[in-house]
């Protein structure tokens, strides 16, 4: 068996001595080797470990490398082995001196080292086996850095990568609100308040204000982020007015329709004519600011409604497809209000016709439009009864002004109105100014009697209150101390010392 | 291919160097490892300083040594006025039966085998210069013919740490001729004990043997052949180079207080002195415990240190203790964490 040898090939253990002794000195070497490459390999291992974390960390807070990419660094843990290998080889002792050595250690007295030279003759039976010493390393330190290297690498690899950016010091972390607009615009996208093409430079914007945040100049970048919300939130306003508008549209449309649906037979002919042009128009309003309102309508129906001839099926089919389109517009104006970018806070409950107005009774219209047919168009009545939407105390087709209070909940053309004041009949004491002498003169008054009745009042005289009443305007110096004339001496020795 | 020392030649040497060891022991009291390090001494052939306050024993660990090794003894007591003459032999004018006269050479005390040099800082430089070339060449030139001392030759010296008034202190370069610089300490208690109930008025006793001629000779050949291996030599030569202060494996403590670090002559002498300790310990080869064990004798005399080790009180034996304590003898560099257990 052919067996690995850690001499150096030219020099020979012994030349007349037993195997025995080579084998001990070999041993002694491979153990040797063995704890030298350890030593080693823990040390280069340390180092590396070092160096390893200090890279991870620079390609993590200047490129951003990813921590699997970076756990190649393991590699280099191996490949120092090889070269604590090659360092112990380096430091092993010659045959020679282990041979010494092994002398030293058994108290051969120069016989071992003498059987590497010279012929022992009859000494080599009174030379008998030797021990290999033990090695004994004293490692704790050794360990105790490869530890603390291994536990940097650690740290450096696995922490968050806004800690490394904040080592970085250049970056600013804008993520956060960069998602919240992202989803802003997704959500215009999805409502088709943007178009697509609008949405995408939009991403693009704030895509390139993200990779450009800088730590050194944050204002910057927080401008930037504002600009681009202010930008996505004035779309959203926009969109929401727009809704707003059609929402109102909507509901007279629905509510006409639905008067006309309960209530035909109360109305003459000349003001059902009137009543369907009046719907006619709406709808055909309607139908070009929504789309999808039209396909919601069969044709014949849109037929009818062009020529303003609609059927009692017919309306219903109209107020159906008009109260869906309600529905539609109040799902994106809350889906706006979630996003955060309905700041003016409009939602479906407040606007005109809005999610509240759907449950208003309509069947009532017919009859309003008959007792004011003379005194408003069809169009203007159907707007004054839609008017008193929302409100439970104002009856359908009255104009109730005010609100009931609160924010969004009526309008601001309310008279105010005050209740009376608090009565001052009933009342112990009443307000009165004291005069100034009786403050001022206090000192010096004497005591002349007690007495239970209400001081007397000068009228006409108020009194000085206060400390400072006397003060008057000072000319920039807060200390006003007088210089006494025995002080006057200490100053002027003061500035004549010169 | 050479084999180093087997068991059979080693062992005669080993049971002599033990025996000599023994009677060492016996003769003089409690100085069982100063014993041993003398003995590493004469076996590497070199020089010992004995440093001791009077009256513990250096004169008669001298003459016993002479003694047990059959050697031939004298002694010099040094003192300002000595001459070199009065150590190396002079030339006197001496008349034959002819009526001749011609000049005849008297040999000085130095021509003997074992040179007992007792308090030898007491002697001017002039007369301290006149044994470099006797302990360095073992040979001796006077006016101009060169006469070889007795084989084996040996100084050991002595002196005295204090009283330092009115003597010369050794100059680095006879200091570095001293393989040894070994102190000689009081004895303890057990030991003044012993002495005072077993020796009438601080008599020895005689040693029971006398090594031979051939017996020496042969335990000096024995000693050569003990072998030294490559990684114990290299760490001699690092040990020694790490003592001076510009040197890469030099201590902190090295670079602050040596000024002169030791010289290759202490590598030698540090690699023969392992040999003959390896040999007094039973073995053919030497270990890095010999080296340890005869590194600071080696070392300690020859290591120059600045004021600075002066003022904070810092002495040779301290920085060799932590310069061995902190040079790993196998060479192996690991890292700091990295520790290896027995």
């Amino acid at each position: 068996m052919k067996t690995t040898s850690f001499l150096p090939t030219n020099e020979p253990l012994m030349n007349s001595a037993g195997t025995g002794h080579d084998q001990s000195i070999q041993l002694f070497l491979r153990k040797l080797t063995v704890l030298l490459t350890l030593k080693h390999w823990l040390m280069l291992a340390t180092l590396w470990c070092f160096g390893w974390g200090v890279v991870a960390l620079s390609l993590r807070a200047t490129v951003a490398t990813p921590r699997k990419q970076l756990l190649f660094g393991v590699i280099g843990i191996l490949a120092v082995a090889i070269a604590a290998f090659w360092k112990a080889r380096k430091q092993l002792p010659n045959a020679t001196a282990v041979r010494s050595l092994l002398d030293r250690q058994n108290d051969c007295g120069g016989l071992m080292m003498t059987a590497g030279e010279q012929p022992l003759g009859n000494w080599e039976n009174k030379l008998g086996e030797v021990n290999v010493p033990r090695l004994r390393w004293r490692s704790a330190r050794a360990w105790g850095l490869m530890a603390l290297s291994v536990g940097f690498v650690a740290i450096c690899l696995l922490l968050p990568v806004q800690y490394v950016s904040g080592l970085a010091g250049r970056s600013l972390n804008v993520s956060k609100e960069a998602e919240t607009i992202a989803a802003q615009i997704e959500t215009l996208k999805e409502s088709q308040i943007v178009t697509e093409a609008k949405a995408e430079e939009l991403n693009n914007k704030l895509d390139q204000l993200v990779a450009e945040a800088a730590g050194e100049d944050p204002a910057k970048t927080w401008e930037a982020l504002d600009h681009l919300a202010n930008s996505v939130e004035k779309a959203a306003q926009d969109a929401v007015a727009n809704a707003a508008g059609k929402q109102e549209q909507l509901d007279k449309a629905e509510a006409l329709a639905e008067g006309l649906m309960a209530g035909s037979d109360q109305m003459d002919a000349q003001l059902m004519t009137e009543a369907m042009q009046t719907l006619s128009t709406m709808m055909q309003g309607a139908m070009a600011n929504n789309e999808a309102l039209a396909s919601q309508l069969s044709q014949e129906t849109q037929e009818a409604i062009k020529n303003g001839s609609l059927n009692s099926e017919q309306l219903k089919e109209v107020a159906n497809a008009l109260s869906q389109s309600k529905q539609k517009l109040n799902q994106q104006l809350s889906k706006l209000n979630q996003s955060g970018m309905n700041r003016g806070n409009i939602n479906s409950n407040s606007l005109k016709g809005g999610a509240s107005a759907s449950k208003r009774d309509n069947s009532g219209l017919s009859k309003f439009l008959k007792d004011n047919a003379q005194k408003m168009s069809v169009a203007d009545a159907v707007g004054q009864w839609c008017n008193g939407n929302g409100d439970q105390d104002c009856p359908p087709g009255q104009n109730c002004p005010g609100g009931k209070g609160g924010v969004g909940r009526g309008r601001a053309d309310a008279a105010m109105t005050w209740t009376e004041g608090s009565d001052e009949n009933n009342a112990k004491f009443k307000e009165k100014a004291l005069p100034p002498g009786s403050v001022a003169g206090l000192q010096d008054s004497q005591l002349i009697g007690l007495s239970a009745s209400a001081p007397e009042v000068q009228k006409g005289s108020l009194a000085a209150h206060g400390a400072l009443n006397q003060a008057t305007k000072g000319g920039g110096s807060a200390y006003t101390q007088t210089v006494l004339p025995k002080h006057k001496g200490a100053v002027k020795k003061y500035f004549d010392r010169k | 291919m050479q084999t180093i020392l087997q068991p059979e030649e080693i062992n005669p040497a080993i049971d002599l160097a033990n025996r000599i060891l023994t009677q060492l022991d016996r003769i003089l009291l409690g100085r069982a490892d100063l014993h041993r390090l003398v003995l590493t001494g004469i076996l590497s052939r070199g020089h010992i300083l004995l440093e001791g306050l009077p009256g513990v024993g250096k004169t008669a660990l001298v003459k016993t040594l002479g003694d047990l090794l059959g050697l031939q003894f004298k002694r010099v007591q040094f003192t300002p006025d000595l001459m070199p003459s009065d150590i190396l032999g002079s030339h006197i004018l001496q008349g034959d039966g002819d009526g001749r006269r011609a000049m005849e050479f008297h040999a000085g005390p130095v021509f003997t085998n074992l040179l007992l040099a007792d308090e030898i800082n007491r002697a001017s430089p002039k007369t301290q210069s006149a044994l470099l070339e006797a302990m360095q060449e073992r040979s001796v030139t006077l006016l101009g013919s060169t006469r070889k001392l007795p084989d084996p030759f040996f100084v050991l010296a002595s002196q005295n740490p204090i009283e330092l008034e009115g003597t010369y202190p050794l100059p680095e370069a006879q200091l570095d001729r001293f393989l040894f610089k070994l102190n000689v300490g009081g004895s303890d208690v057990e030991t003044l004990d012993q002495i005072i109930s077993t020796r009438r008025r601080g008599e020895a006793p005689q040693p029971e043997f006398v090594v031979s001629a051939d017996e020496l000779r042969g335990l000096f050949a024995v000693m050569d052949r003990v072998y030294l291996p490559k990684p114990v030599s290299r760490y001699v030569s690092r040990l020694v180079a790490a003592t001076h202060a510009d040197s890469p494996e030099a201590t902190d403590d090295v670079k602050t207080y040596v000024a002169y670090g030791a010289s290759p002559r202490a590598a030698i002498a540090m690699a023969e002195a392992a040999r003959a300790f390896a040999l007094l310990a039973g073995r053919p080869t030497v270990g890095f415990e010999d080296v340890k064990a005869v590194a600071a004798p080696v070392l300690n005399h020859r290591l120059v240190l600045n004021y600075k080790a002066k003022f904070d009180g810092v002495n040779a034996h301290d920085l060799i203790a932590r310069l061995l304590s902190q040079m790993d003898e196998t060479g192996i560099k690991l890292p700091r964490d990295v520790e290896i257990e027995k």
